[in-house]
């Protein structure tokens, strides 16, 4: 039901990953003396054995006060960035906001619907299938883009096919006729219980 | 007996500014001339709130307390709230609707209903009606309600 990290973690995982590809290959190369081989080959000089690796006047760029204030700054960016990537690995549920279910120009006036009045009327929907013990549904999305994710709780001797059939035959076109749109996507996760659905009355 | 008195003291004040104006006018008076009418916040409120509890498919809410714990009931009428400014009319709308129905068609009725019916009986001009859809009702919702069939 809940929304993990997971582009995000591939996206950052993959620059990362390519990165150290290319500083590992590079030490690789120098360490192995191939890198000075290459770039005679290519044409330019490689530094002797007793050649400072960095510049000359390199120290001096540490010497203003300001140099230790910007490499501060740097590090308190470069850590904030990796605590909103942590923050970012913890599960949520990605609710959608209020329905909008007006025109864009709302002159006559708007209309609202709250994600969780049309989550229960999803959930009294699938709950009163064959079989089904409880329901969960969690609306994503817009109004005019919904996707409909579903946690159905099933009895154990449920006929498991037919309940999905009866969410994708049923439960999801009805969702469908009242937003007056498709669906952009329907996830339903079966879990089974023990415990049997009882209700009091029948209503016919 | 005792209500006698004050009846005909009413009906003996009310006639008498008529009988001045029309002695003056000689003829039948306009219907602004003879008094005023007054419509408050709240009849306004009420009658869209019925307009809307007459609409199919759109209903109330009744029982809980604070706001709290209460339950969608066909019987009840939606909640309005009115503005007015001088003739002119908005009104928030808080109603359940019957599921699955389209939403922005049944919504659509209903302030096209409000306002053409708030015009009718009132001579309100109804600029805005914003509708909250509080519940949402299947039909298999009211178990707790037995009917003879």
């Amino acid at each position: 039901m809940r929304e993990t990290a997971g582009t995000l973690n591939r996206t950052w995982l993959a620059i990362i990953g390519v990165v150290a590809l290319l500083l590992g290959t590079a030490g690789i190369l120098l360490a192995s003396g191939t890198a000075s081989g290459l770039a005679s080959s290519v044409g330019l000089e490689p530094p002797a054995p007793g050649d400072p690796a960095l510049p000359e006047n390199f120290q001096d760029v540490f010497v203003p006060d300001t140099a230790a204030a910007i490499v501060a700054v740097v590090a308190v960016v470069v850590g904030l960035l990796a605590l909103v990537w942590l923050l970012a690995q913890v599960p949520r549920r990605n609710q959608a906001r209020t329905f909008r279910l007006h025109a864009d120009d709302a002159v006559d006036g708007r209309t609202t619907c709250e994600p969780r009045v049309m989550a229960s009327a999803v959930e009294s929907d699938v709950e009163r299938i064959y079989g089904v013990i409880s329901a969960a549904a969690l609306l994503r999305g817009s109004a005019s883009q919904p996707e409909l994710t579903l946690d159905v709780k099933i009895d154990q001797r449920a006929d498991v096919r037919s309940i999905i059939e009866q969410i994708h035959a049923e439960v999801a076109p009805n969702l469908e006729t009242a937003l007056e749109t498709p669906l952009r996507r329907t996830a339903v996760l079966v879990n089974i219980g023990a415990s049997r659905g009882n209700e009091k009355a029948a209503v016919l | 007996m005792t209500a006698a008195p004050p009846s005909n003291a009413t009906r003996r004040r009310s006639p008498a500014p008529e009988t001045d104006t029309g002695d003056d006018a000689g003829g039948a008076l306009d219907a602004g001339d003879r008094g005023s009418l007054t419509i408050s916040e709240k009849a306004i409120e009420k009658i869209a709130g019925q307009v809307a509890a007459e609409t199919p498919g759109i209903h109330g809410s009744s029982g809980g307390f604070l706001g709290i714990g209460s339950h969608a009931d066909e019987d009840a009428r939606p909640r309005v709230s009115a503005q007015l400014h001088g003739r002119t009319a908005s009104l928030q709308v808080r109603a359940g609707v019957r599921y699955p129905t389209p939403l922005r068609s049944t919504t659509e009725r209903l302030r096209e209903r409000i306002s053409s019916r708030l015009d009718e009986l009132c001579g309100i001009d109804v600029r805005q009606v914003d509708i909250e859809i509080t519940s949402l009702v299947t039909d298999t919702d009211d178990s707790g309600r037995r009917e003879l069939l």
